[in-house]
Protein backbone atom coordinates (compact mmCIF):
# COMPACT_ATOMS: atom_id res chain seq x y z
CA UNK A 1 0.00 0.00 0.00
CA UNK A 2 1.13 3.37 -0.81
CA UNK A 3 1.84 5.79 1.95
CA UNK A 4 -0.89 7.95 0.78
CA UNK A 5 -3.02 5.39 0.02
CA UNK A 6 -2.34 4.27 3.67
CA UNK A 7 -2.85 8.37 4.46
CA UNK A 8 -6.24 8.32 2.35
CA UNK A 9 -7.71 4.60 4.68
CA UNK A 10 -6.87 6.53 8.20
CA UNK A 11 -8.19 9.85 7.33
CA UNK A 12 -11.60 7.81 6.26
CA UNK A 13 -11.54 6.05 9.28
CA UNK A 14 -11.37 9.13 11.26
CA UNK A 15 -14.22 10.77 8.98
CA UNK A 16 -15.98 7.73 9.50
CA UNK A 17 -15.73 7.85 13.61
CA UNK A 18 -16.66 11.32 12.91
CA UNK A 19 -19.76 10.57 11.66
CA UNK A 20 -20.79 7.46 13.42
CA UNK A 21 -20.16 9.60 16.87
CA UNK A 22 -22.93 12.72 15.53
CA UNK A 23 -25.20 10.06 13.85
CA UNK A 24 -28.09 10.14 16.00
CA UNK A 25 -27.68 14.23 15.06
CA UNK A 26 -27.07 13.66 11.59
CA UNK A 27 -30.80 11.02 11.73
CA UNK A 28 -32.68 13.79 13.26
CA UNK A 29 -31.39 16.37 10.65
CA UNK A 30 -33.70 16.91 7.74
CA UNK A 31 -31.36 19.02 5.61
CA UNK A 32 -29.05 16.59 5.43
CA UNK A 33 -31.31 15.11 3.00
CA UNK A 34 -31.13 18.21 0.82
CA UNK A 35 -28.05 17.16 0.68
CA UNK A 36 -28.53 13.84 -1.19
CA UNK A 37 -27.71 13.28 -4.44
CA UNK A 38 -27.49 9.95 -6.32
CA UNK A 39 -25.15 7.83 -4.43
CA UNK A 40 -23.45 10.07 -2.22
CA UNK A 41 -24.60 12.29 0.54
CA UNK A 42 -22.62 15.39 1.81
CA UNK A 43 -21.75 15.20 5.60
CA UNK A 44 -20.46 18.01 7.35
CA UNK A 45 -18.16 17.11 10.05
CA UNK A 46 -16.63 18.88 12.50
CA UNK A 47 -13.09 20.13 10.71
CA UNK A 48 -9.97 17.98 11.53
CA UNK A 49 -6.90 19.97 12.73
CA UNK A 50 -4.39 20.06 11.00
CA UNK A 51 -0.74 22.23 12.54
CA UNK A 52 -0.05 24.90 10.54
CA UNK A 53 1.95 28.22 9.98
CA UNK A 54 0.05 31.53 11.82
CA UNK A 55 2.03 34.67 10.61
CA UNK A 56 2.29 37.63 12.85
CA UNK A 57 1.80 41.19 12.40
CA UNK A 58 3.74 43.19 9.92
CA UNK A 59 6.24 45.19 11.76
CA UNK A 60 5.34 43.89 15.30
CA UNK A 61 9.18 42.46 15.73
CA UNK A 62 9.69 39.21 16.42
CA UNK A 63 12.33 36.74 14.90
CA UNK A 64 15.55 37.87 12.83
CA UNK A 65 14.55 41.55 13.57
CA UNK A 66 17.21 43.93 15.09
CA UNK A 67 20.58 43.64 15.84
CA UNK A 68 22.15 41.03 17.89
CA UNK A 69 24.95 38.23 18.58
CA UNK A 70 24.67 34.43 18.25
CA UNK A 71 22.62 33.58 21.75
CA UNK A 72 21.23 36.51 22.17
CA UNK A 73 17.69 35.27 23.40
CA UNK A 74 15.47 36.89 21.82
CA UNK A 75 12.14 39.33 23.68
CA UNK A 76 8.69 39.22 23.32
CA UNK A 77 7.60 41.10 19.77
CA UNK A 78 6.20 44.96 20.88
CA UNK A 79 2.31 45.46 21.42
CA UNK A 80 1.67 42.35 22.80
CA UNK A 81 -0.71 42.08 25.51
CA UNK A 82 -3.52 39.61 26.36
CA UNK A 83 -6.81 40.52 25.10
CA UNK A 84 -10.08 41.14 27.06
CA UNK A 85 -11.74 37.96 28.11
CA UNK A 86 -10.95 34.31 28.73
CA UNK A 87 -9.95 31.49 26.08
CA UNK A 88 -12.92 29.55 25.45
CA UNK A 89 -13.61 26.10 26.15
CA UNK A 90 -15.51 24.54 23.31
CA UNK A 91 -13.62 23.60 20.42
CA UNK A 92 -14.40 25.72 16.67
CA UNK A 93 -16.73 24.97 14.76
CA UNK A 94 -15.02 24.86 11.58
CA UNK A 95 -17.29 22.62 9.11
CA UNK A 96 -15.81 20.10 6.74
CA UNK A 97 -18.05 18.66 4.12
CA UNK A 98 -16.96 14.68 3.15
CA UNK A 99 -19.13 12.87 0.90
CA UNK A 100 -20.08 9.49 1.88
CA UNK A 101 -21.51 6.83 -0.07
CA UNK A 102 -25.21 5.77 0.68
CA UNK A 103 -23.67 2.26 1.16
CA UNK A 104 -21.68 3.20 3.60
CA UNK A 105 -24.38 5.42 5.03
CA UNK A 106 -26.07 2.55 5.79
CA UNK A 107 -23.24 0.64 6.94
CA UNK A 108 -22.35 3.39 9.92
CA UNK A 109 -26.28 3.28 10.38
CA UNK A 110 -26.64 -0.51 10.65
CA UNK A 111 -23.20 -0.42 12.56
CA UNK A 112 -24.81 2.21 15.14
CA UNK A 113 -27.87 1.11 15.75
CA UNK A 114 -26.96 -2.66 16.16
CA UNK A 115 -29.14 -3.63 12.68
CA UNK A 116 -29.16 -7.12 12.02
CA UNK A 117 -29.13 -8.11 8.27
CA UNK A 118 -32.47 -8.40 6.65
CA UNK A 119 -33.15 -12.42 5.39
CA UNK A 120 -35.43 -12.11 2.61
CA UNK A 121 -37.61 -14.43 1.19
CA UNK A 122 -38.90 -15.38 -2.23
CA UNK A 123 -35.63 -15.60 -3.36
CA UNK A 124 -35.44 -19.26 -4.96
CA UNK A 125 -39.40 -18.31 -6.71
CA UNK A 126 -37.94 -15.39 -8.87
CA UNK A 127 -35.04 -15.54 -11.07
CA UNK A 128 -33.41 -12.83 -12.58
CA UNK A 129 -31.18 -13.13 -16.06
CA UNK A 130 -27.80 -11.25 -15.93
CA UNK A 131 -26.00 -10.69 -18.83
CA UNK A 132 -21.44 -10.90 -18.17
CA UNK A 133 -19.15 -9.81 -20.71
CA UNK A 134 -17.04 -12.61 -20.22
CA UNK A 135 -16.77 -14.26 -23.26
CA UNK A 136 -14.83 -13.75 -26.63
CA UNK A 137 -16.37 -14.51 -30.14
CA UNK A 138 -14.74 -14.43 -33.79
CA UNK A 139 -18.22 -12.59 -34.40
CA UNK A 140 -20.13 -9.58 -33.52
CA UNK A 141 -20.22 -5.58 -33.77
CA UNK A 142 -17.12 -3.59 -34.04
CA UNK A 143 -18.20 -1.62 -31.44
CA UNK A 144 -16.78 -4.39 -28.92
CA UNK A 145 -13.99 -5.81 -31.04
CA UNK A 146 -11.23 -6.74 -28.59
CA UNK A 147 -8.14 -5.48 -30.24
CA UNK A 148 -5.66 -7.06 -27.73
CA UNK A 149 -6.72 -10.30 -28.79
CA UNK A 150 -7.58 -9.73 -32.48
CA UNK A 151 -3.97 -8.80 -32.68
CA UNK A 152 -2.64 -12.03 -30.53
CA UNK A 153 -4.72 -13.95 -32.95
CA UNK A 154 -2.68 -12.52 -35.99
CA UNK A 155 0.24 -13.12 -34.38
CA UNK A 156 0.13 -16.55 -33.75
CA UNK A 157 -1.53 -16.89 -37.51
CA UNK A 158 1.54 -15.37 -38.73
CA UNK A 159 4.01 -17.59 -36.29
CA UNK A 160 2.35 -20.55 -37.29
CA UNK A 161 2.39 -19.90 -40.85
CA UNK A 162 5.92 -18.64 -40.67
CA UNK A 163 5.15 -14.66 -42.18
CA UNK A 164 6.21 -13.13 -38.94
CA UNK A 165 9.73 -11.56 -39.02
CA UNK A 166 10.78 -10.94 -35.40
CA UNK A 167 13.26 -8.63 -37.07
CA UNK A 168 10.89 -6.81 -38.25
CA UNK A 169 7.67 -7.09 -35.81
CA UNK A 170 4.99 -5.81 -38.12
CA UNK A 171 1.68 -7.79 -37.03
CA UNK A 172 -1.72 -7.63 -39.34
CA UNK A 173 -4.64 -9.09 -38.48
CA UNK A 174 -6.99 -10.40 -41.69
CA UNK A 175 -10.81 -10.21 -41.17
CA UNK A 176 -10.82 -13.89 -39.60
CA UNK A 177 -8.47 -12.93 -36.80
CA UNK A 178 -10.65 -10.27 -35.71
CA UNK A 179 -12.57 -11.16 -32.21
CA UNK A 180 -15.19 -9.86 -30.02
CA UNK A 181 -16.33 -8.89 -26.63
CA UNK A 182 -19.60 -11.39 -26.00
CA UNK A 183 -21.58 -12.15 -23.09
CA UNK A 184 -23.11 -14.94 -21.47
CA UNK A 185 -26.36 -15.61 -19.52
CA UNK A 186 -26.41 -16.61 -15.98
CA UNK A 187 -30.12 -16.55 -13.76
CA UNK A 188 -29.28 -15.58 -10.59
CA UNK A 189 -32.26 -15.96 -7.68
CA UNK A 190 -33.24 -12.22 -7.00
CA UNK A 191 -34.56 -10.58 -3.88
CA UNK A 192 -36.63 -7.56 -4.26
CA UNK A 193 -38.15 -5.50 -2.08
CA UNK A 194 -41.11 -2.94 -2.00
CA UNK A 195 -41.79 -0.54 0.13
CA UNK A 196 -45.17 1.07 0.50
CA UNK A 197 -45.20 4.58 2.65
CA UNK A 198 -49.00 5.41 4.34
CA UNK A 199 -49.04 9.19 5.45
CA UNK A 200 -51.86 10.52 7.23
CA UNK A 201 -52.10 14.56 5.49
CA UNK A 202 -55.44 15.56 7.39
CA UNK A 203 -55.66 18.70 8.81
CA UNK A 204 -54.03 18.08 12.35
CA UNK A 205 -50.96 17.04 10.49
CA UNK A 206 -48.50 19.97 10.22
CA UNK A 207 -45.37 20.81 8.02
CA UNK A 208 -43.21 19.74 11.12
CA UNK A 209 -44.68 16.65 11.65
CA UNK A 210 -44.18 15.64 7.73
CA UNK A 211 -40.55 16.93 7.94
CA UNK A 212 -40.03 14.23 10.55
CA UNK A 213 -41.44 11.23 8.52
CA UNK A 214 -39.59 12.34 5.41
CA UNK A 215 -36.03 12.73 7.68
CA UNK A 216 -37.02 8.61 8.96
CA UNK A 217 -38.36 7.91 5.61
CA UNK A 218 -35.01 8.45 3.94
CA UNK A 219 -33.38 6.30 6.64
CA UNK A 220 -35.38 3.80 6.08
CA UNK A 221 -34.77 3.55 2.49
CA UNK A 222 -31.09 4.28 2.96
CA UNK A 223 -31.05 0.67 4.96
CA UNK A 224 -33.40 -1.12 2.88
CA UNK A 225 -31.81 0.09 -0.67
CA UNK A 226 -28.28 -1.18 0.81
CA UNK A 227 -30.38 -4.99 1.42
CA UNK A 228 -31.75 -5.10 -1.40
CA UNK A 229 -30.82 -4.97 -5.14
CA UNK A 230 -34.46 -3.29 -6.73
CA UNK A 231 -36.30 -1.81 -3.98
CA UNK A 232 -39.24 -0.31 -5.62
CA UNK A 233 -41.08 2.50 -3.34
CA UNK A 234 -45.14 3.20 -3.18
CA UNK A 235 -46.41 6.38 -2.07
CA UNK A 236 -50.05 6.37 0.00
CA UNK A 237 -51.51 9.93 1.18
CA UNK A 238 -54.82 10.00 2.65
CA UNK A 239 -57.22 12.54 4.81
CA UNK A 240 -60.72 10.79 4.71
CA UNK A 241 -59.87 9.23 1.61
CA UNK A 242 -56.54 7.86 0.23
CA UNK A 243 -54.62 7.54 -3.00
CA UNK A 244 -51.84 6.90 -4.56
CA UNK A 245 -48.94 9.63 -5.30
CA UNK A 246 -45.58 10.50 -6.47
CA UNK A 247 -42.81 11.59 -3.89
CA UNK A 248 -42.89 15.07 -4.20
CA UNK A 249 -46.72 15.30 -3.89
CA UNK A 250 -46.23 12.74 -1.08
CA UNK A 251 -43.89 14.61 1.29
CA UNK A 252 -45.79 18.17 0.18
CA UNK A 253 -49.44 17.95 -0.27
CA UNK A 254 -51.46 18.95 3.26
CA UNK A 255 -55.30 18.16 3.43
CA UNK A 256 -57.83 19.02 5.39
CA UNK A 257 -59.92 16.38 5.34
CA UNK A 258 -60.69 13.94 8.06
CA UNK A 259 -58.89 10.87 8.82
CA UNK A 260 -59.73 7.51 8.04
CA UNK A 261 -56.98 5.26 7.86
CA UNK A 262 -58.60 2.12 6.43
CA UNK A 263 -58.68 3.89 3.24
CA UNK A 264 -54.97 4.12 3.03
CA UNK A 265 -54.77 0.36 3.96
CA UNK A 266 -57.21 -0.54 1.18
CA UNK A 267 -55.17 1.56 -1.63
CA UNK A 268 -52.17 -0.35 -0.02
CA UNK A 269 -53.94 -3.60 -0.35
CA UNK A 270 -54.72 -2.62 -3.88
CA UNK A 271 -51.17 -1.98 -5.01
CA UNK A 272 -50.24 -5.69 -2.71
CA UNK A 273 -52.33 -6.85 -4.75
CA UNK A 274 -51.90 -5.76 -8.53
CA UNK A 275 -48.41 -5.62 -7.84
CA UNK A 276 -46.57 -7.30 -5.12
CA UNK A 277 -47.30 -10.70 -5.05
CA UNK A 278 -46.20 -11.95 -1.11
CA UNK A 279 -44.64 -14.98 -2.11
CA UNK A 280 -42.36 -13.34 -4.35
CA UNK A 281 -41.94 -9.76 -2.79
CA UNK A 282 -40.44 -8.95 0.24
CA UNK A 283 -43.08 -5.75 1.37
CA UNK A 284 -42.21 -3.39 3.88
CA UNK A 285 -45.09 -0.68 5.18
CA UNK A 286 -44.48 2.54 6.93
CA UNK A 287 -47.39 4.02 8.01
CA UNK A 288 -47.42 7.74 9.68
CA UNK A 289 -50.30 9.47 11.34
CA UNK A 290 -51.04 11.74 14.57
CA UNK A 291 -52.94 9.19 15.74
CA UNK A 292 -56.07 10.98 15.29
CA UNK A 293 -58.52 8.87 13.60
CA UNK A 294 -61.70 9.51 13.54
CA UNK A 295 -63.79 7.29 16.14
CA UNK A 296 -65.58 4.43 13.92
CA UNK A 297 -62.54 4.07 11.48
CA UNK A 298 -59.83 2.62 14.29
CA UNK A 299 -62.55 -0.85 14.31
CA UNK A 300 -62.63 -1.08 10.26
CA UNK A 301 -58.65 -0.06 9.97
CA UNK A 302 -57.72 -2.26 12.80
CA UNK A 303 -59.69 -5.54 11.07
CA UNK A 304 -57.85 -4.78 7.54
CA UNK A 305 -54.22 -4.85 9.06
CA UNK A 306 -54.72 -7.59 11.18
CA UNK A 307 -56.30 -10.16 9.05
CA UNK A 308 -55.22 -8.58 5.03
CA UNK A 309 -52.30 -6.57 5.60
CA UNK A 310 -49.67 -8.09 8.27
CA UNK A 311 -50.27 -11.63 6.81
CA UNK A 312 -48.62 -11.02 4.09
CA UNK A 313 -45.55 -8.20 4.41
CA UNK A 314 -42.84 -8.76 6.06
CA UNK A 315 -42.30 -5.91 8.68
CA UNK A 316 -45.85 -3.25 9.17
CA UNK A 317 -44.60 -0.38 11.13
CA UNK A 318 -46.42 2.36 12.16
CA UNK A 319 -45.14 5.51 13.59
CA UNK A 320 -46.89 8.06 15.50
CA UNK A 321 -46.11 11.64 15.22
CA UNK A 322 -46.89 13.91 17.92
CA UNK A 323 -49.28 17.06 16.18
CA UNK A 324 -50.11 19.87 18.47
CA UNK A 325 -52.81 17.99 20.36
CA UNK A 326 -50.59 15.67 21.56
CA UNK A 327 -50.84 11.70 20.14
CA UNK A 328 -54.56 10.33 18.98
CA UNK A 329 -55.23 6.90 20.21
CA UNK A 330 -54.59 4.57 17.42
CA UNK A 331 -51.55 4.10 18.45
CA UNK A 332 -52.61 2.87 21.71
CA UNK A 333 -55.39 0.56 19.53
CA UNK A 334 -52.72 -0.99 17.57
CA UNK A 335 -50.73 -2.06 20.67
CA UNK A 336 -53.91 -3.87 22.43
CA UNK A 337 -55.89 -5.05 19.04
CA UNK A 338 -52.76 -5.83 16.39
CA UNK A 339 -49.25 -6.25 17.69
CA UNK A 340 -49.92 -9.13 20.47
CA UNK A 341 -51.14 -11.15 17.94
CA UNK A 342 -48.58 -10.31 14.59
CA UNK A 343 -44.67 -9.93 15.49
CA UNK A 344 -44.10 -8.14 12.22
CA UNK A 345 -46.49 -5.13 13.25
CA UNK A 346 -44.17 -2.81 14.92
CA UNK A 347 -45.25 0.48 16.42
CA UNK A 348 -43.45 3.64 17.43
CA UNK A 349 -44.24 7.38 19.00
CA UNK A 350 -42.25 9.94 17.66
CA UNK A 351 -42.59 13.03 19.43
CA UNK A 352 -39.61 15.09 17.93
CA UNK A 353 -37.28 15.05 15.78
CA UNK A 354 -34.90 13.36 18.80
CA UNK A 355 -37.17 10.46 18.52
CA UNK A 356 -36.19 9.23 15.31
CA UNK A 357 -32.89 7.76 16.10
CA UNK A 358 -34.80 5.25 18.42
CA UNK A 359 -38.04 4.75 15.98
CA UNK A 360 -35.56 3.70 13.35
CA UNK A 361 -34.00 1.05 15.63
CA UNK A 362 -37.44 -0.12 16.52
CA UNK A 363 -38.51 -0.74 13.02
CA UNK A 364 -35.23 -2.26 11.43
CA UNK A 365 -33.77 -3.80 14.51
CA UNK A 366 -35.95 -6.96 13.82
CA UNK A 367 -33.67 -8.22 10.77
CA UNK A 368 -37.36 -9.52 8.94
CA UNK B 1 -88.64 31.61 23.78
CA UNK B 2 -85.29 30.95 22.20
CA UNK B 3 -82.72 27.94 23.45
CA UNK B 4 -80.66 29.90 25.31
CA UNK B 5 -83.76 30.89 27.67
CA UNK B 6 -84.87 27.17 27.64
CA UNK B 7 -81.50 26.15 29.22
CA UNK B 8 -81.75 28.79 32.05
CA UNK B 9 -84.66 28.15 33.10
CA UNK B 10 -83.69 24.06 32.92
CA UNK B 11 -80.72 25.24 35.42
CA UNK B 12 -82.66 27.54 37.85
CA UNK B 13 -84.52 24.61 39.83
CA UNK B 14 -81.42 22.05 39.97
CA UNK B 15 -80.40 22.27 43.83
CA UNK B 16 -76.72 23.27 44.40
CA UNK B 17 -74.48 21.52 44.73
CA UNK B 18 -75.28 18.65 42.20
CA UNK B 19 -75.10 15.51 44.12
CA UNK B 20 -74.46 13.55 40.85
CA UNK B 21 -74.06 14.11 37.28
CA UNK B 22 -76.83 15.74 35.55
CA UNK B 23 -78.08 15.74 31.66
CA UNK B 24 -80.07 19.31 31.34
CA UNK B 25 -82.80 18.93 28.40
CA UNK B 26 -84.17 21.93 26.69
CA UNK B 27 -85.80 22.73 23.75
CA UNK B 28 -86.96 25.62 22.01
CA UNK B 29 -88.87 25.12 18.85
CA UNK B 30 -87.09 22.72 16.37
CA UNK B 31 -83.79 22.88 18.39
CA UNK B 32 -82.94 21.01 21.51
CA UNK B 33 -80.13 21.23 23.94
CA UNK B 34 -78.31 18.67 26.18
CA UNK B 35 -76.30 19.94 28.61
CA UNK B 36 -74.14 17.41 30.44
CA UNK B 37 -73.13 19.14 34.06
CA UNK B 38 -70.55 17.54 36.17
CA UNK B 39 -71.26 20.40 38.58
CA UNK B 40 -72.78 23.15 39.01
CA UNK B 41 -72.92 26.38 41.34
CA UNK B 42 -74.49 29.65 41.57
CA UNK B 43 -71.33 31.17 39.46
CA UNK B 44 -70.16 28.17 37.17
CA UNK B 45 -70.54 25.07 36.08
CA UNK B 46 -68.40 21.91 35.00
CA UNK B 47 -69.75 20.42 32.00
CA UNK B 48 -68.46 17.74 30.12
CA UNK B 49 -70.35 18.36 26.89
CA UNK B 50 -72.67 20.72 25.48
CA UNK B 51 -74.56 19.51 22.18
CA UNK B 52 -77.29 21.56 19.86
CA UNK B 53 -79.23 19.14 17.74
CA UNK B 54 -81.73 20.65 14.90
CA UNK B 55 -83.42 19.36 12.00
CA UNK B 56 -81.47 21.98 9.88
CA UNK B 57 -78.34 20.54 9.67
CA UNK B 58 -80.41 17.15 8.52
CA UNK B 59 -79.14 17.96 4.95
CA UNK B 60 -76.59 20.82 5.59
CA UNK B 61 -74.23 20.36 2.79
CA UNK B 62 -69.99 20.15 3.92
CA UNK B 63 -69.55 23.91 2.27
CA UNK B 64 -72.50 25.08 4.12
CA UNK B 65 -71.10 23.48 7.50
CA UNK B 66 -67.31 24.64 6.36
CA UNK B 67 -68.90 28.26 6.91
CA UNK B 68 -70.85 27.63 9.86
CA UNK B 69 -67.40 26.48 11.39
CA UNK B 70 -65.66 29.80 10.41
CA UNK B 71 -68.82 31.85 11.67
CA UNK B 72 -68.16 29.99 15.23
CA UNK B 73 -64.95 30.68 14.56
CA UNK B 74 -65.26 34.38 15.13
CA UNK B 75 -67.72 34.27 17.20
CA UNK B 76 -66.72 31.78 19.95
CA UNK B 77 -63.92 33.85 21.26
CA UNK B 78 -64.94 34.14 25.09
CA UNK B 79 -63.09 30.13 25.09
CA UNK B 80 -59.91 31.65 25.40
CA UNK B 81 -58.60 29.74 22.95
CA UNK B 82 -59.83 30.77 19.17
CA UNK B 83 -61.08 27.76 17.47
CA UNK B 84 -60.50 26.73 13.50
CA UNK B 85 -61.62 24.26 11.22
CA UNK B 86 -58.96 21.75 11.24
CA UNK B 87 -60.42 18.74 9.07
CA UNK B 88 -63.63 18.64 7.13
CA UNK B 89 -65.07 15.04 6.12
CA UNK B 90 -66.90 15.15 2.57
CA UNK B 91 -67.46 11.75 2.91
CA UNK B 92 -69.13 12.08 6.33
CA UNK B 93 -69.96 15.36 5.93
CA UNK B 94 -68.22 16.46 9.37
CA UNK B 95 -66.36 19.11 10.21
CA UNK B 96 -63.87 19.19 13.23
CA UNK B 97 -63.18 22.47 14.92
CA UNK B 98 -60.28 22.65 17.56
CA UNK B 99 -58.36 25.67 19.41
CA UNK B 100 -55.87 26.88 17.58
CA UNK B 101 -53.56 26.98 20.29
CA UNK B 102 -53.96 24.46 22.70
CA UNK B 103 -53.13 24.86 26.33
CA UNK B 104 -49.66 23.70 27.42
CA UNK B 105 -49.54 23.55 31.06
CA UNK B 106 -46.02 21.41 31.79
CA UNK B 107 -46.56 18.12 29.79
CA UNK B 108 -50.49 18.35 29.70
CA UNK B 109 -52.30 20.13 26.67
CA UNK B 110 -55.87 20.85 26.60
CA UNK B 111 -58.23 21.79 24.30
CA UNK B 112 -61.45 22.53 22.64
CA UNK B 113 -63.22 20.47 20.02
CA UNK B 114 -66.06 21.33 18.24
CA UNK B 115 -67.78 19.09 15.55
CA UNK B 116 -70.19 20.19 13.28
CA UNK B 117 -72.54 17.54 11.86
CA UNK B 118 -74.35 16.54 9.27
CA UNK B 119 -77.59 14.82 10.63
CA UNK B 120 -76.74 17.28 12.45
CA UNK B 121 -76.00 18.39 15.96
CA UNK B 122 -73.07 20.49 16.83
CA UNK B 123 -71.28 19.37 19.96
CA UNK B 124 -68.84 20.82 21.69
CA UNK B 125 -66.02 18.95 23.96
CA UNK B 126 -62.72 19.19 25.52
CA UNK B 127 -59.92 17.08 25.84
CA UNK B 128 -56.64 16.43 27.61
CA UNK B 129 -53.68 14.79 26.17
CA UNK B 130 -50.27 13.67 27.58
CA UNK B 131 -48.57 12.57 24.98
CA UNK B 132 -45.81 11.14 26.75
CA UNK B 133 -47.68 9.26 29.26
CA UNK B 134 -50.27 8.24 26.13
CA UNK B 135 -53.52 9.90 27.72
CA UNK B 136 -55.76 11.57 25.67
CA UNK B 137 -59.01 11.29 28.14
CA UNK B 138 -62.07 13.83 27.51
CA UNK B 139 -62.06 16.47 30.75
CA UNK B 140 -65.07 18.77 31.88
CA UNK B 141 -64.75 22.32 30.66
CA UNK B 142 -65.00 25.10 33.29
CA UNK B 143 -67.10 27.63 32.02
CA UNK B 144 -69.29 30.35 34.13
CA UNK B 145 -73.11 30.29 34.14
CA UNK B 146 -73.00 33.20 31.77
CA UNK B 147 -70.81 32.07 28.96
CA UNK B 148 -72.26 28.48 28.90
CA UNK B 149 -75.62 30.23 28.34
CA UNK B 150 -73.98 32.17 25.66
CA UNK B 151 -72.60 29.09 24.24
CA UNK B 152 -76.00 27.70 23.26
CA UNK B 153 -76.89 30.92 22.25
CA UNK B 154 -74.42 31.36 20.22
CA UNK B 155 -74.49 27.96 18.67
CA UNK B 156 -78.47 28.34 18.34
CA UNK B 157 -77.75 31.54 16.20
CA UNK B 158 -75.40 29.67 13.82
CA UNK B 159 -77.64 27.26 13.28
CA UNK B 160 -80.60 30.28 11.81
CA UNK B 161 -78.17 31.27 10.15
CA UNK B 162 -77.66 27.75 8.32
CA UNK B 163 -81.65 27.80 8.22
CA UNK B 164 -81.16 31.50 6.55
CA UNK B 165 -78.75 30.34 3.96
CA UNK B 166 -80.60 27.51 2.70
CA UNK B 167 -83.93 29.27 2.12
Amino acid sequence: MLQIEQDHHRFRQIVRGKIRQNLRKYMSQSELIGRKGKQLVSIPVPQLDVPHFRYGEKGSGGVGQGEGEVGTPLGPGQGQQDGPGQAGSEPGEHMLEVEVSLEELAQLMAEELELPRIQPKGQDSIHEEKYRYNTIRSTGPESLRHFKRTYLQALRRQVASGTYDPRRPRVVPFREDRRYRSWTVTREPMANAAIIYMMDVSGSMTDEQKRIVRTEAFWIDTWLKSQYEGVQRRYVIHDAVAREVDEETFYRTRESGGTRISTAYEVCLQLIRQHYPPEQWNIYCFQFSDGDNWGEDNRRSIRLLREQIAPQVNLFCYGQVESPYGSGDYLRALESAVVPYHDNVLTSQIPDEEAIYDSIRTFLGKGK
Amino acid sequence: MRLQQAVENQLAPLTLPLAAPVKVRATAGREQAVVELVELDRLGASVQRVTVASPVLATVELESLRRLGDHLAQQLCYLLEPLRVIECDPEGHTVQMRSVQPHRQGQDRYFYELWLRRGGELELLRWHTEPAAGIKEQVPMQLTREILLRLVGDLEQAIRLVEQESG
